[in-house]
């Protein structure tokens, strides 16, 4: 069924591509060549356009035919039947009428019914200057293969991202046709001048190539422009290039590209000159063969052209590497961080560089090839020395980003893994000081500190391998990859409580402690998330233990009003499942206790500590969230008396109102 | 130094993921993916990454027998095309699962399943 869909995209790629460069030919490079050359070759033009209508037609059958088989598949494809069985009027229609897709194939079969109309029209009157029909005929092939770009990857992003995507589609198939489609009738041009070998022909065959190369450059520029944007939105990022499928075929089509710029380059820079340098006077013997060479290379490009949309085919049913973890297949990587930690070098190396570039390009210019050679030495030495430099290991998982939320749920998952496995080294608040520690021979790893300055792939590979050369141990034998990511989840949550620990009553200044996402449940109301009320609502986090926090409970739900007003919502949690306040208790506003949830309990508990240790399980914890998903302001009652004044808590509520808002919590670790 | 670190980490930002999406991906679900919830929830919600195509996009809530126990109603959201959604009937405290199948409009297929807990 893959095999079916990917042949099937190739042959319509191709074919669309074929047809529309027969246009462009036509009309940027054939006509106006025509139109400076003598009045001689007036057979040439009828013999272009002949050809034109000719080939066009075989194509638009085969955008037709490969068109409707298209559809079916898909119908196979989403309703999860066979092709076979897909072939009937309820599945095809339903298709048609009620999916993007099929929206789109709707009008790519007008446009192909429209044009076929006017090559038959345009073969009836092949003797006659028909500009207007061919114009038309060139624009209705344009948007047959422009709308291809609303049948592929671009149309799943959303807002700007999907028009940006979609335009860098649209132009990429476009150019893609210019260049690649209009190779075949270069080479029938070529081939023709070749054999009459008259002056006039030679002649426009020069002309017609100076036009082609221009054509080319234009496309080319396009093409890479495009390619950029689009590899953006689908790869994602350079490492996926080695480490994803969708990474290495795009790599092989980049390769392909390469050959074929190259032989075009050949062809602009050293074959063209040969049938011009003459120009008026074309020497026969020199024009002859750069002709065949030119004619063949032309054959050359378009076979690795169809290569390229053979990949192409297969791209459009692989799924991008954005969406799955790149593997690294090898043991060493580049890494800008390495950089850092060499002090001065990289300077001098890109200083060197810079110096090496601007000697080659000058002597080049000068014609001198000492100074090329020393240009090129530096410039060789600057680049090993940065490579040198910016090398680090790597492994397979480094470029891997955490399939795991950082939720509460998930902290709390990791934090019994840690006190079973990591704290009896790395103690229980992650300085590093465990019981075990003082007997071995590397001090363990304070995690509080640095360590997510380290890629999560890289922390992840040491959880599940260990470090060689140390004592840290391995677990990917005893714990699962998703256990292990929570156990980073909660690595993270401690690394950023060690950094919140001053965090008091004050709201300060911001800083990037991310308040965990957890769900909760008020009342009978539907499951709500914290993550949701981003961008509505300050939230007021408050754990509980009865009878403690009674009266507390009391006073919030006595300035509700005031609280609402400023935007505050209320989420009050019991410390103890057994201690939840029953609803419709006197006193206490029901919308503001949240169902028990040990989960939320054991994920905020990690950002109880403060500077002076972590207190051992306190009655009463009120966090304040920002309305961008950090923790920003923290109330003990134990330590200071703080919100104790309602008027005090709304004060800080109003310094997050009039704050600016920073970035958004992300919800997964980023580097 | 600082500049060339700064033009180093600007062009490490341009080489990095943007938060962008094909395939259909489950982002989120209400009742939360593997949450439990107090008292029979009143429907299931599925937000993806992406919009959906309603004519192939499906959701079913299984009991632990695997019989189906949702109102047959899966409607993809009018204001929110990425929202899938189906009502359920008052449920028996115990474990249900959510099955999903959607096509997304760039014609991809993506299935998958998850558990919810209604606690009594």
């Amino acid at each position: 069924m893959d095999e079916l869909r990917i042949a099937l995209r190739f042959v319509h790629f191709a074919a669309v591509i074929a047809l529309f460069g027969e246009f462009a030919f036509l009309l940027c490079v054939a006509r106006p060549a025509l139109r400076e050359t003598v009045e001689t070759m007036a057979n040439e033009r009828l013999a272009l356009q002949r050809r034109l209508v000719r080939a066009a037609s075989w194509c638009l059958a085969l955008v037709f035919g490969s068109g409707v088989l298209w559809l079916a598949a898909q119908a196979a494809s989403v309703s999860g039947m066979t092709f076979v069985r897909a072939l009937n009027r309820e599945t095809l229609g339903a298709v048609l009428a009620e999916t993007l897709f099929g929206h789109v194939w709707i009008v790519r079969l007008a446009l192909a019914a429209a044009l076929s109309a006017a090559l038959l029209f345009l073969g009836r009157a092949a003797d006659r200057q028909d500009s207007r029909t061919l114009g038309a005929c060139a624009l209705l092939a344009g948007g047959l293969l422009g709308s291809l770009a609303w049948a592929g990857h671009a149309v799943g992003e959303q807002g700007t991202d999907r028009i940006i995507h979609l335009s860098a589609d649209a132009v990429h198939l476009i150019a893609a046709g210019a260049w690649l489609g209009a190779l075949p009738p270069l080479a029938f041009v070529l081939a023709r001048a070749r054999r009459a070998a008259s002056k006039e022909a030679l002649d426009f065959a020069a002309r017609a190539t100076r036009r082609f190369s221009r054509l080319g450059v234009a496309s080319v520029g396009a093409l890479v422009l495009t390619g950029v944007a689009n590899a953006w939105y689908t790869l994602g990022s350079v490492p996926a290039l080695f480490g994803t499928d969708y990474g290495r075929l795009l790599l092989a089509k980049l390769l392909l590209f390469g050959a074929m710029v190259t032989l075009a380059a050949i062809n602009r820079l050293r074959l063209t000159p040969r049938l011009s340098s003459v120009s008026g006077e074309c020497s026969a013997e020199l024009a002859l063969p750069a002709l065949r060479r030119l004619e063949r290379n032309a054959i050359a490009e378009t076979a690795l052209g169809l290569a390229v949309l053979g990949i192409v085919g297969t791209l459009g049913i692989t799924i991008p590497a954005l969406h799955v973890q790149t593997v690294w297949p090898f043991p060493y990587t580049l890494d800008w961080d390495a950089v850092e930690a060499s002090g001065g070098i990289p300077a001098a190396a890109f200083v060197a560089a810079l110096v090496a570039g601007a000697l080659v390009v000058s002597s080049l210019r000068a014609r001198k090839r000492k100074m090329t050679a020393a240009g090129v030495a530096l410039l060789l030495g600057a680049v090993a020395v940065s490579a040198w430099l910016l090398t680090v290991p790597a492994y397979p998982t480094t470029y891997f980003r955490s399939p795991v939320r950082f939720s509460a749920a998930s902290i709390a998952r990791g934090a019994p893994l840690y006190a079973q496995h990591c704290a009896t080294c790395h103690g229980a608040l992650g300085y590093g000081d465990g019981p075990a520690a003082i007997s071995l021979p590397v001090r363990p790893a304070n995690l509080t500190g640095h360590l997510f300055h380290h890629r999560e792939g890289n922390l992840l590979w040491w959880l599940q391998h260990g470090i060689a050369g140390t004592p840290m141990p391995g677990f990917g034998d005893r714990i699962n990859e998703d256990r292990l990511w929570d156990v980073l989840n909660f690595l993270r949550a401690q690394a950023e409580a060690e950094e919140g620990k001053t965090m008091n009553a004050s709201v300060e200044p911001w800083r990037a402690i991310v308040a965990p996402d957890s769900t909760f449940q008020i009342g009978g109301q539907p499951q709500g998330s914290l993550v949701q009320q981003r961008g509505h609502r300050v939230i007021l986090l408050v754990f509980y233990t009865l009878p403690a926090s009674l009266a507390r409970l009391g006073a919030l739900t006595e300035s509700r009003s005031e609280l609402e007003r400023l935007g505050v919502r209320v989420i009050a949690v019991p410390m103890q499942e057994a201690e939840a306040i029953p609803r419709g208790a006197p006193a206490i506003y029901a919308a503001m206790l949240a169902e028990p949830d040990s989960r939320i309990v054991a994920a905020y508990a990690v950002y109880w500590r403060t500077a002076s240790g972590a207190p051992s399980a306190p009655e009463h914890v009120e966090f304040l969230v920002d309305r961008q998903g950090y923790l920003r302001a923290r109330w003990m009652p134990g330590l200071e008396s703080g919100w104790n004044s309602i008027p005090e808590l709304l004060h800080q509520a109003e310094v997050l109102n009039q704050e600016k808002p920073h970035t958004p919590a992300p919800d997964r670790h980023m580097h | 130094m600082k500049a060339a670190a700064n033009i180093v980490a600007l062009l490490a930002a341009l080489l990095s993921a943007p938060e962008a999406h094909a395939h259909a991906f489950l982002d989120r679900a209400a009742p939360a993916v593997g949450s439990t919830v107090r008292g029979p929830p009143a429907e299931v919600k599925l937000w993806f990454t992406q919009e959906l195509e309603p004519a192939f996009s499906t959701v079913r809530v299984l009991d632990k027998n695997g019989k189906q126990v949702d109102r047959l109603d899966k409607l993809v959201d009018r204001s929110d095309a990425t929202l899938l959604r189906v009502s359920l009937p008052p449920l028996a405290p115990g474990t249900y699962r959510v099955m999903w199948r959607v096509l997304s409009v760039d014609t991809h297929v993506t299935e998958g399943d998850f558990t919810f807990e209604v606690a009594p």
